[in-house]
């Protein structure tokens, strides 16, 4: 036991502990290394959050987008059945281009009755301008036999005294002449109802113009059994056959009017306060994946349909709703689109992506301004700047 | 990292939007996916290096490595 001697701790304790250890240099390297890593990592975490809520904020975007043109339902004008079609589903048009014919045999014959009716009239009118004549030569007539009566009577009046003539024979004559002075006046009458009848006022025939205008109604209709295009499109939704009957005003299939396309992107109610009228904005359309294209924004939607506000009868109704996560709305921004080349058409509906190139440059906080430096301070300015329209776009 | 923020720096332009056989995935998704990709190369290099135990917080760090990972390479290859 006596021999026994304390003995020095184990070597290995010694090189545990921390303090007294030296380190060895590649040691030393991997310790300053990993902090400066580690460091950079929380830092670069940290600016790159911010530069990406910057770009967000400058530059809003969204993904629900649909490419919109106008539709227009083409229907017929006149009813009948499909005698002719001279386009297949798909084709392009231009406006004036024939679409389908309605069987026009009807209209014809009705425009040939209005023709005849014409015709006819133009001949009432020439015997009613005979009649005129003929009731001025009445007027002649009577004047001449009231005139004759009055001088008559005048003749006779002073042969009564001397007994030459009966006093009947005086009432007879002054009769005669109130006759013919009635006959005057019903001669007048009677040219003054066949003027009337004529119709004419001013340089304007009354009859003919109606005459006129059935036939200029059976000619419309008559052109309206071709239905032709209003618009520069395509044919869709084509899905009619020779032989169907087209009722007027019922659409029997669509035209895409391709002479105005825009994007309705619906942005959060969050992002439209930085957008405005006029802005451009880049398109991506998932039908072309690596081709840019340009639009410009024409206006943002004034009115949403609100489903929780509604009435029942006079009362309204209030669903009770505890939202405590509010969804934002979107609102529809309506973005005219370049035209399109042939290489890359539109196609209505075509899912699109659009980013909204803001004019807005934000300022650096003015808590952050001494932590940068001016340098660093310019570069983020040229981040909030919209960059050049791109040349590739189609279209421009 | 160092990659992210030469992405950001020189990178620029591709579609917000990546199709896979016919389904459209959203760019920070696939950033997202990727970056993982990428943590886990950084990671087997600073272990390798031996610098892990000096790193710092690891969680922390390696959370920070990932976000900069997908921030750098959506910044970069999608910000137009």
């Amino acid at each position: 036991m006596t021999s026994e001697t304390p003995t020095p701790a184990p070597a290995p304790a010694v090189a545990r502990s921390p303090v007294k250890a030296p380190i060895s240099t590649p040691n030393r390297l991997r310790k300053i290394f990993g902090r400066l890593f580690g460091i950079s990592a929380v830092l670069s975490a940290l600016v790159l959050s911010f530069l990406t809520w910057w770009e967000l904020d400058i530059r809003p975007r969204t993904d629900d987008a649909y490419l919109r043109a106008n539709i227009v339902g083409i229907a017929a004008n006149v009813s009948g059945y499909i005698t002719e079609l001279a386009v297949v589903d798909n084709q392009k048009v231009a406006i004036g281009d024939l679409l389908f014919r309605v069987d026009p045999r009807p209209y014809q014959a009705e425009l040939d009755v209005a023709l005849a009716n014409l015709a006819y009239v133009d001949l009432e009118i020439q015997a009613l301008k005979d009649a005129i004549t003929q009731r001025e030569a009445d007027i002649v007539n009577a004047e001449a036999v009231a005139l004759y009566n009055m001088q008559y009577l005048a003749r006779i009046e002073p042969l009564l005294p001397k007994q030459f003539v009966t006093p009947d024979q005086i009432d007879a004559a002054k009769r005669n002449v109130r006759t013919a002075d009635a006959s005057v006046l019903q001669s007048k009458a009677a040219l003054a109802q066949a003027v009337a009848n004529l119709g004419q006022i001013g340089n304007v025939n009354v009859r003919r113009a109606r005459a006129q205008a059935m036939v200029v109604e059976n000619q419309l209709n008559v052109g309206y059994c071709e239905v032709r295009s209003s618009v520069n499109g395509y044919v869709t939704n084509f899905n009619i056959s020779v032989g169907q009957y087209a009722s007027t005003g019922v659409e029997v299939f669509a035209l895409v009017d391709t002479s105005s396309w825009y994007l309705l992107a619906n942005y959060q109610e969050t992002d439209i306060r930085v957008i405005q009228p006029g802005m451009d904005v880049e398109v991506y359309l998932m039908a072309y994946p690596r081709v840019h294209f340009h639009g410009v924004v024409q206006g943002i939607g004034w009115a949403l349909y609100d489903p929780n506000q509604g009435s029942n009868g006079v009362l309204p109704t209030v669903s009770p709703t505890l939202d405590w996560v509010r969804l934002a709305q979107r609102f529809p921004v309506r973005i005219v689109m370049d035209p399109s080349d042939d290489q890359n058409p539109y196609r209505m509906g075509a899912t699109a992506t659009a980013i909204v190139l803001s004019n807005r440059t934000r300022e650096v906080p003015d808590i952050l301004k001494p932590l940068m430096p001016d340098a660093l301070e310019q570069w983020l300015g040229t981040l909030a700047t919209p960059p050049a329209p791109m040349p590739e776009s189609p279209g421009r | 990292m160092i990659g992210s923020w030469g992405a950001v720096a020189f990178l620029a332009g591709c579609d917000p939007i990546l199709e896979v056989d016919g389904a459209f995935f959203p760019a920070w998704l696939i950033c997202m996916i990727a970056a993982g990709f990428m943590l886990g190369g950084i990671r087997w290099v600073i272990f390798r290096l031996g610098m892990e135990q000096f790193i710092g917080p690891r969680v922390t760090v390696y959370f920070c490595v990932y976000l900069t990972c997908t921030l750098g390479l959506w910044l970069g290859f999608f910000r137009l």
